[in-house]
């Protein structure tokens, strides 16, 4: 379970993250939604520890981040999965060695086993013979999926994916939405996926948080969510005419 | 002010650098790319500028002392004492921080804003030493080597060019550059490859390390780096003459 009170953040002048307290639970698929800019990729580099918050408390299963040593910061870091927005692959190096790049570091498996590990991975993202591909050789969606099989590598306790799902085809999305899903409830991990698409929310959204200017407006679960009366809310979900489609019909 | 903050920033910097490896296996495996990236792939720029420094040094020692009163062996003599002392670990320096100084510079600037570096962290690596502290080591132990290689072929380009055109004996040449020899000019000069290795992986790892925007600041700290290590090259240059020759 991860925690987060009170976290405020600012660039400049600017309020980002606006006081936000939630909990991201255990074995739950926790979603974050909302606008564009409203601080999602924020909020989440501000729990991981990449950015640095104004203020606030984000706690790891009790633990607080911020004052952890810088090696304890490290060891939990091992036991955390991110898939960043843009990839970040590492693009000097192929499909193989990007997921293989933790175990290197930190398991003392052979090289069998590892190459044992990246196929499996490979696997589960649905992803076939590109081991051998550099990065700037994938197409935009396949480099999404190689970031998740790297982030699920060193089977996480604490798995973070931002937008994990934006790019690709409804077929390939939902099996991505449907993987992260199955790896929540099979090691009962913490996940955090940030996402914008309505499917996912619907799918798999356990725990759903929306942000809003910076500011958590509503929170609850997917069968929450069609009810809710929140204006901000319902803007952001029917903004679709599909969306709006569905709500109708279903009155 | 502003060269306090910075130095205090670097120093920091260098302390991250240089905490213990995660897996010693993997980094002196780095070491090793990076030995035959940043030192291998250099020996032919700085044969090739050493050779044509040489030879012309040498034409122009010899038509300036060219009177007769001088004897003919002091341009092999000067040559030599010019090449070991200067031109072969300043000046090579100065070629290398373009070349390895600016491609480390704007490789680590791309990773930062590609979120690469995050990547690396996010992992529980360091990635400050992860990254920088193989180069560094690996030029700092390479240096000395292409110096040393760079003063033979700059002699050798001298007596190409001094004995081609008839400036100078062979015999001359060759009594000159062993001349009232003294190793610890070598020494000095090895000191300085060293200092001078560890100044052209460090800085531009500096910049690049610390860049913040697009590609347009990747771009920017590269300059910065050459720049900036130049200088820090010529005043270190400096301050080991003073206290290592006087
Ligand atoms: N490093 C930064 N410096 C200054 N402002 C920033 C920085 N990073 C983000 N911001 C600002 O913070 C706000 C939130 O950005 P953030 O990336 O968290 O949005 P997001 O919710 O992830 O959006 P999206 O869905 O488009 O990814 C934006 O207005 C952005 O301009
Ligand atoms: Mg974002």
């Amino acid at each position: 379970m991860i925690e987060i009170r009170n976290l405020i953040k600012s660039f400049g002048d600017k309020t980002v993250l606006d006081d936000i307290s939630f909990q991201f639970e255990k074995g739950k698929n926790n979603l974050v939604i909302g606008a564009s800019g409203s601080g999602k990729t924020t909020m989440t580099k501000c729990i991981v520890g990449l950015q640095q918050p104004n203020s606030g408390v984000v706690k790891y299963d009790g633990q607080s981040f911020w004052d952890m040593t810088r090696k304890q910061k490290a060891e939990l870091r091992q036991s955390i999965g991110f898939l960043f927005q843009g990839g970040a692959l590492f693009d000097s190096m192929t499909v193989e060695e990007n997921v293989k790049f933790a175990l290197r570091v930190f398991s003392n498996k052979t090289n069998k086993e590892m190459a044992n590990r990246v196929d499996f991975c490979l696997e589960r993202v649905n992803l076939h013979g590109v081991k051998s591909l550099y990065p700037d050789e994938l197409s935009g969606g396949m480099k999404k999926r190689v970031g998740i099989a790297r982030a699920i590598s060193m089977k996480p306790k604490y798995l973070f994916c931002d937008e994990p799902n934006s790019g690709l085809d409804p077929q390939t999305a939902i099996l991505i939405d449907q993987l992260i899903s199955e790896i929540t409830y099979e090691y009962n991990i913490t996940t955090m996926v940030i996402t914008h698409d309505m499917n996912s929310v619907l799918e798999i959204g356990d725990n759903i948080m929306f942000l809003h200017q910076g500011k958590k407006f509503w929170n609850g679960s997917k069968t929450d969510i069609l009810n809710t009366e929140n204006k901000e809310l319902t803007d952001f979900i029917y903004a679709s005419n599909f969306m709006k489609a569905i709500r109708d019909k279903a009155k | 002010m502003k060269f306090l903050y910075s130095l205090g920033s670097y120093t920091i910097f260098l302390n991250k650098v240089f905490s213990r490896p995660e897996k010693w296996k993997m980094f002196r495996q780095n070491i090793l790319d990076e030995m035959i990236n940043l030192g291998v792939n250099s020996l032919p720029i700085v044969a090739i500028i050493s050779f044509f420094m040489g030879a012309v040094i040498t034409i122009q020692t010899a038509s300036n002392t060219g009177g007769g009163i001088i004897p003919l062996y002091t341009v092999g003599f000067a040559v030599r004492e010019s090449v070991i002392l200067e031109f072969s670990p300043t000046i090579v320096a100065l070629i290398l921080v373009g070349k390895i100084g600016s491609s480390i510079s704007s490789q680590l600037g791309t990773m930062r804003v590609t979120e690469q570096i995050d990547a690396i962290e996010i992992m529980g690596i360091n990635s400050a030493s992860f990254l920088v502290q193989p180069k560094i080591i690996a030029l700092v132990l390479l240096n000395p080597f292409l110096i040393t290689l760079s003063i033979f072929l700059s002699i050798g380009g001298g007596f190409v060019a001094g004995v081609g055109t008839g400036a100078i004996t062979p015999y001359d040449y060759e009594y000159g550059i062993q001349y009232d020899f003294e190793a610890f000019d070598y020494a000095y000069s090895m000191i300085k490859s060293v200092v001078f290795g560890f100044v052209i992986t460090s800085v531009p790892a500096y910049f690049g390390y610390h860049v913040k925007g697009g590609s347009m600041e990747v771009a920017k700290a590269s300059t910065k780096s050459v720049v900036q290590s130049s200088i820090v090259i010529l005043g270190l240059n400096y301050v080991l003459t003073q206290m290592l020759l006087l």
